[in-house]
This record gives structure tokens, sequence and C-alpha cells, in this order.
């Protein structure tokens, strides 16, 4: 999931193509990242030791960790940490851009920094994103509610991202959490419930982006907002909330699911606070929609 | 290998369970989008078992699992939920369901529980 967001940053900040991110994030699954990048990505050595240590290597034919201890670089816990790192992909990304000469060992370290200075994430912060610890990345997004009536939105929404990376993209993007008097869709997925608690979930995007959402669940190619696609949204929105009441009536709350819907062309207008977390998927961007008490629904003048 | 009717409003569903019985060599003798379609389908095609989605417009699960048991009190009749919620599921049971399986399918899950119900 970090892949996303340094990508992602890399490609805002023009320091990369967009051809050049999509061919190294097609081929990060074949390729196993080595230590140097890794070291860097923590903070333990910086690219002209890195440097100093792969040259070593060539004259000296040993492993990199060992070289690295014996440098001063490293110390054995850090070179076991970065061994077990070495199983999970999140520094692939950056190994990639190396490998294929579009960053030096140096822009790729000057980047890193940077990228830590500019996205606010604590260094706590990214380590979960490269963990992709969904119940901790969940937090980071939406740490601006704390409060303990926001607890069902955090569960939620940590469910839902759960079901998104599960059954349609693991190559997930959110930003935090926003409120909003309004919201405007062009296509909305949504699903209401009855009970003694009341809220009011949902997904919205073009209609090109649920085509694609759609077609992923359904395991079906679907060009546009057809039966199928309407059945498949439908489909991923009742199991997914089926889930999640199933969560609560575990903590004793007991509510029944109402018949999912996909509105058109409409908007959302809360009595209470909507919530809205823009997702990005490797195909399109759906926010994700949540007030703790039923919305009205307005349909736009077309 | 059972001859297997799914009855479920939802298509995406519908070929969800076929792909996952089928992999355990059931043959899926029918399909039926709606209750009223369900109940036919199994006085017409005789299967040996029926997956019933709970949550269906117009006609219930349930309902139809009602009227599948008056027509042949020893029928085999699983049922398909989203919400595994205890009075529904209780309820169903209660009617004459073998057993039920919750939504999104766990493959396992599945071959389990209809083996299960075909015993």
């Amino acid at each position: 999931m970090f892949n996303q967001y340094f990508g992602n940053y890399l490609l805002e900040k023009n320091l990369i193509k967009p051809e050049e991110l999509r061919m190294v994030l097609a081929q990060q699954q074949s390729v196993k990242v080595k230590l140097g990048v890794l070291a860097i990505d923590a903070g333990y050595m910086n690219a002209e030791q890195v440097d100093k240590i792969h040259k070593l290597q060539a004259a000296k034919d040993k492993r990199f960790g060992e070289l690295a201890i014996e440098e001063g670089y490293l110390i054995e816990n850090q070179v076991v940490e970065l061994l077990n790192a070495q199983k999970k992909s999140n520094s692939l990304l950056g190994q990639l851009l190396i490998e294929k000469g579009i960053f030096s060992l140096g822009q790729y370290e000057d980047a890193m920094l940077q990228y830590k200075a500019d996205s606010k994430l604590t260094g706590d912060e990214i380590q979960v994103l490269k963990n992709n610890d969904i119940t901790k990345i969940a937090e980071i997004f939406l740490k601006n509610l704390s409060g303990d009536d926001d607890r069902i939105l955090r569960d939620y929404f940590e469910l839902f991202l759960r079901n998104i990376v599960r059954f349609i993209d693991d190559e997930i993007r959110m930003e935090a959490a926003v409120t909003v008097d309004s919201y405007a869709y062009d296509y909305l997925v949504t699903q209401g419930t009855e009970g003694e608690y009341n809220f009011f979930s949902g997904f919205a995007a073009s209609e090109t982006v649920l085509a694609q959402f759609a077609g992923i669940y359904a395991e079906e190619e679907i060009s546009g907002m057809n039966e199928l696609a309407i059945d498949a949204l439908g489909e991923f929105m009742n199991c997914h909330n089926g889930l999640f009441l199933s969560q609560l009536a575990h903590r004793g709350i007991e509510l029944d699911l109402l018949v999912t819907e996909v509105k058109k062309a409409g908007e959302v207008k809360p009595t209470g606070a909507l919530y809205v977390i823009p997702c990005y998927l490797s195909f399109g961007k759906i926010d994700f929609l949540y007030a703790a008490t039923s919305p009205n629904f307005v349909l736009k003048n077309c | 290998m059972a001859k297997i009717l799914i009855v479920d409003d939802s298509a995406v569903s519908r070929k969800k369970l076929r792909k996952i019985l089928e992999t355990a060599n059931h043959e899926i003798i029918g399909e039926a989008g709606d209750g009223a379609v369900g109940l036919k389908k199994y006085q017409d095609l005789s299967p040996d078992l029926v997956t019933m989605d709970i949550t269906m417009p117009d006609v219930d699960g349930i309902t139809v699992l009602k009227n599948i048991i008056k027509v042949n009190p020893a029928a085999k009749v699983v049922m398909i939920t989203a919400l595994g919620k205890g009075s529904t599921i209780l309820e169903a049971l209660n009617a004459g369901a073998k057993n039920y399986i919750t939504k999104p399918f766990a493959n396992d899950q599945v071959i389990t529980t209809i083996a299960e119900a075909l015993a």
C-alpha cells in the first residue's frame, strides 16, 4: 500500500513519468528487494554508505549485511530486521526505480526524505503503510474522528477497506476523512439499515469506475452501468454490510439490512455530519460516504 | 456428485456459487432468480439439494423453503444469507432447512456445508 502513496507523490512532483511508474509497478511482483534499498528506507544508511558497500561486495564476495556491520553502518539487529522486511514487497518500487535507471541511489534517498517531510506522516505511520496493517491504516486516515460516537464509523471503514483489498484492488490509496454539507454524485451505491441504530453508508464514483469495480467483483468484463453491473455492486455492498452487521450483532446491536440501491445523478444532503473518504484504486477514484443518520436524497436537475 | 438447484436474485451470487459447487463436482441442473420460479423449478427438476437465498424481493427464501417442504418433507435445502442473523437462521432451520451458508462465500465452508447436508 505504501507504494501507491510514494508512487503518486513522485508523479505529482514530476519526479517520474506515468509510463515509468506503470512499468515498475507492473514488475514489482517478481523482484526481490535489496538490503541497501531497505536500509535507506529505514533511515539506517545513506546512499553513499550503500554505494560503498556495493563496491566492497564486488571486491570481497561477502553479503551486504556482513559488510555493513564490519563497516559500522549497521548492527546485527538491524540486519535481522531488514532481512525480515525483505520478504515483503514494500521497497520494490524504490529498487526498480534504481535498477531501471530512473533514479540513482542518491535521488531515491532524496525523494524518500522529501516525501517523509511533505506527507506529514510520522515515521511510524509510514511504517504502518509499509506493513499493510489495515486496522492502523484506517486509524491514520480517520484520526480526526476520535470520539466514541465515531467508533462505528472507524470500524465500518476498516472493514470496507479490508473488503476492497480482498475483493477489488489491493493497490488502494486513501486520503483523510472530510465532513461535508452535501455531496453530489454521478452514481451512488448504498444500502440502508433499520433497527435501534441508523446509519447511511455507500460509495460513489463515475460510471466508468463503477463499471470496472463491478466487473472485478463479478469476474466479467462490464462496460457500463447495465443490469449485471448494478447486481454486482449491490452484491458487494450487501456482503460487506452483512459482515458489518454480524460484527454489530456480537456487540448486542441488532440491525436489519434494506435493499441495496444504485442511484444515478443525485445529491446527498445529510441531516447530520456526512463523512467523505476519497479512495484511489488502480482504475479510478471512489468516495466512501458515511453518516450517522439517514440523509435525504435530491435528484439533480438534468 | 449431486444435482443442485441454485435460487438467488443475484446473478453474480449464483455464478460465484456455481463455480464453487462445480469444482466440488456437483452438477448445477438449474438456477432461479426469484422465489416463485425457484419453487416451480424445484417441482420440475427434482434436485438433490437446493441452495436458497434468504433475502429476495417479492417472495423471500424462507417462504419458498416452507413451500418446498410442503411438496417434499425430505427436501434438502441450504439457506444462503449475507446477514448471519440468529433469529432468521433459526426460523429457517425450524422450517426445515438443513443448514446455512453466509456471504461472502468461503469455498471450504460452502463445500463442507453442502456435503454435510447431502449426507
